[in-house]
């Protein structure tokens, strides 16, 4: 009866352990087969581009690196790629700010 | 040890007393992890993914802004940039949009003109363009056309039709960055884009050094008129943030879920019933001191929230790596039909593996301490009459 | 003379309810002998579960002093208070208060397990005291299978499994026909015999009324209104 139960918590244990260790050893095989896939940087070499093709149809967001910086997290009327994020937290000013031409004093902040 | 074992014994005899309630709170606890962690999972394997290369930016974009939006930048703009100290290279970059109404959906169309057999490795079937009107797709294009390497595809431009040469076709290896892909030469991807010579849609800048970035970008600011100039570190945060706001609503959108779950374990748990009522007066009576009482419970709590936590991560990774994540995915990237092949890689590790399991266990033998610690203070003599 | 079992000096519970207040248990002044069976009687409502409460260190008193064969429990903490009922006392409820779902073995042997679980000789005994008890086929069984005679018989055996030297009883009797309540009662008298001080609470003149009951103290709103000396 009593080494029933701790039998039970034991298979509970272990299992457990098992699923865990599936997962960690699944993920850093899959890790190691994508480090051996020579397609990601021959691509990124030919095209000079290194954006993900997440969702081709938000422009913004096929290229959010170069499109529009702010763009992640814009919300444009009319836009073709809307994607409302930007409702309750601003972007961090430095990404608005981006590339605006320096101040009258000279100094980039 | 032998008491932990003991008391750990009783509050698996506990669970079976109560197996109803306990299963249902394992199950609960098993999808509230698995909603969570399959978000976690996925932005995660995509931050790791563009990771993985993001040094391959180059150091500073340099766009052309007329009216406040980006423009097209005239090719000999390179030349001014050219001799800045610590400029290494200036390429300009030709690529744009272009909504294919076949299928309705934009792809993305490059030019480049580096070539060379390692980088044939690219593409899974043919090589990469070398001249004329030889293009190379992505496999979501290729297979919505129903194109191979041989064919022919055609683009209308306006009332003509251009017609492209399909040399190579990208592999599900590379999807994830070339399943909207169009790659060509310069001159023809001019054409496609409908662009003009001597006009690039940007430049991409590589330095000696990164830290002269800041500098760099001032006399370029200087020298062109309208430059935008982007540092890579800031694209950096772009990317970042584009992950950050998506995953950041998906999560946003399952905190309902979780407090109804935290809630309605913090009622099944405080709500102790005449009988855990009893239960608890008995052991006092018979000689159990409050810790121990409260030790059993937290025990129960703890075999409960691991075996939901544990099981809701398995779940997790199954649904995200084995099953590409359906529903998921489309909330989380959107729309389109040129879904990239998910053969993402996990970036799961031990430390996140354990410090996920550690953020549900530990809140919620937590929340069910308060109500076990107020069950166990319970005057003894009270608690056999039921509290009355 | 050797310390009394329990001795309880001008102890007072008081239950504050708005305004109101209410002595359950009002100046009592008792000291019992070891190994004697004593009887707290009175109607519903007198106080001697309260009393039987304080005796056996389940409830704080609000003033007055309790103490265990010459210890005072009276202000021991929580920690130490569960020691002393642990290693000194057993106690059997009014209403029974085995856990159901659990045999009626683990029941017994539930005092065992904080100190690390039952150990060899106490699940022997434990099987003893059943065996012993009548309960031999129910050993394995499930507590809500037994009959209410069964199951008091088992809460005895549960109070007993570590050998307390005090047995304290809420209502021994109540609820059983006559012929368990005099197979209980002379349970208690063996016990009794073999050295166990036994104090029972009930208003069962079954148990009272018994000849060889050592004092009967009665008690009315709180406080004992006859103690007469033991029959000779």
């Amino acid at each position: 009866m009593g080494s029933r139960r701790l039998l039970a918590l034991g298979i509970g244990v272990v299992l457990c352990a098992a699923v865990l260790t599936s997962v960690l050893v699944h993920a850093a095989k899959r890790r190691s087969v994508r480090a051996g896939q020579r397609a990601h940087g021959a691509l990124v070499d030919a095209t000079g581009m290194t954006d993900l093709a997440l969702s081709s149809s938000a422009r913004w967001l096929r290229h959010p690196s170069l499109s529009e910086p702010g763009a992640a997290t814009a919300d444009l009327p009319s836009s073709l790629d809307v994607d409302p994020a930007g409702a309750l937290i601003g972007p961090p000013t430095e990404i608005l700010r981006s590339g605006a031409p320096a101040p009258a004093d000279g100094v980039q902040r | 040890m032998r008491r932990q074992l003991a008391l750990i014994h009783f509050a698996l005899g506990g669970l079976q007393r109560r197996a109803s309630k306990s299963v249902a709170l394992v199950l609960g606890l098993t999808l509230v992890v698995g909603l969570f962690g399959s978000t976690l999972l996925l932005t995660d394997a995509l931050r790791r993914e563009y990771e993985l290369l993001a040094d391959r930016m180059p150091d500073l974009t340099v766009q052309r802004l007329v009216a406040g939006r980006p423009s097209l930048i005239p090719e000999a703009t390179a030349l001014m940039i050219d001799d800045i100290p610590t400029v290494r290279d200036v390429e300009a970059r030709v690529w744009g949009y272009y909504f294919f109404t076949a299928i309705e959906s934009n792809v993305t169309i490059l030019g480049t003109e580096r070539d060379g057999e390692s980088l044939d490795v690219a593409v899974e079937d043919g090589r990469l363009p070398r001249a004329g009107n030889e293009v190379a797709i992505g496999n979501g294009l290729a297979d919505l056309l129903g194109l191979r390497v041989g064919d022919e595809m055609g683009i209308p431009l306006g009332t003509e039709v251009v017609f492209s040469e399909v040399v190579g076709v990208f592999g599900d290896d590379s999807s994830i960055r070339s399943a909207d892909l169009i790659v060509a030469r310069p001159a023809h991807a001019r054409v496609l884009l409908g662009m003009a010579e001597g006009w690039a849609t940007d430049l991409a800048i590589d330095l000696t050094t990164q830290d002269e970035a800041a500098v760099v970008a001032e006399h370029i600011a200087e020298r062109m008129e309208g430059a935008r100039v982007l540092d890579r570190r800031l694209l950096r945060r772009t990317y970042e943030l584009t992950f950050d706001t998506r995953g950041g609503l998906m999560a946003l959108l399952l905190v309902p879920a979780l407090a109804a779950f935290l809630l309605l374990a913090w009622e099944r748990l405080s709500g102790l019933g005449d009988a855990e009522q009893r239960e608890i007066g008995v052991l006092k009576a018979v000689g159990w001191a409050t810790s121990d009482v409260l030790l059993a419970r937290i025990w129960e709590s703890v075999v409960i929230a691991t075996l939901g936590a544990v099981s809701g991560l398995g779940l997790a990774y199954v649904y995200v790596f084995f099953l590409g994540a359906p529903g998921l995915s489309d909330a989380l990237l959107g729309w389109s039909n040129l879904r990239p092949a998910m053969q993402l890689a996990p970036a799961i590790d031990p430390l996140q593996a354990f410090s996920l399991l550690g953020a549900v266990i530990v809140p919620f033998v937590a929340v069910s301490v308060v109500p076990a610690w107020r069950a166990a203070m319970i005057d003894p003599d009270r608690a056999m009459r039921g509290g009355r | 003379m050797s310390a009394p079992a329990i001795a309880v000096t001008q102890v007072r519970k008081r239950y504050v309810d708005g305004n109101r207040r209410l002595d359950a248990v009002a100046e009592v002044d008792l000291e019992i002998p070891e190994g004697a069976l004593w009887v707290l009687c009175g109607p519903s409502g007198s106080g001697k579960t309260t009393l039987l409460g304080l005796m056996g260190a389940m409830v704080a008193p609000t003033s007055g002093t309790v103490e265990i064969h010459g210890q005072d429990v009276t202000h021991l903490r929580d920690h130490h208070r569960t020691q002393v009922r642990r290693e000194r006392l057993g106690f059997v409820f009014q209403d029974l208060q085995l856990i159901s779902g659990m045999s009626v073995l683990e029941n017994v042997l539930l005092p065992c397990v904080p100190s690390g679980g039952a150990s060899a000789e106490d699940a022997a005994r434990a099987r003893e005291l059943l065996v012993r008890f009548g309960l031999k086929g129910e050993i394995e069984a499930r507590a809500e299978r037994l009959s209410g005679g069964q199951r008091q018989r088992a809460a005895i055996a549960r109070a007993l499994v570590l050998q307390p030297k005090i047995l304290l009883l809420d209502e021994p009797t109540a609820h059983l026909d006559t012929a368990n309540a005099l197979e209980v009662v002379s349970l208690l008298f063996e016990l009794r015999d073999e050295g166990t001080t036994v104090v029972c609470a009930t208003h069962d003149p079954r148990l009272s009324d018994d000849e060889r009951v050592d004092r009967v103290v009665s008690m009315c709103d709180g406080a004992v209104v006859s103690d007469p000396e033991p029959q000779a």
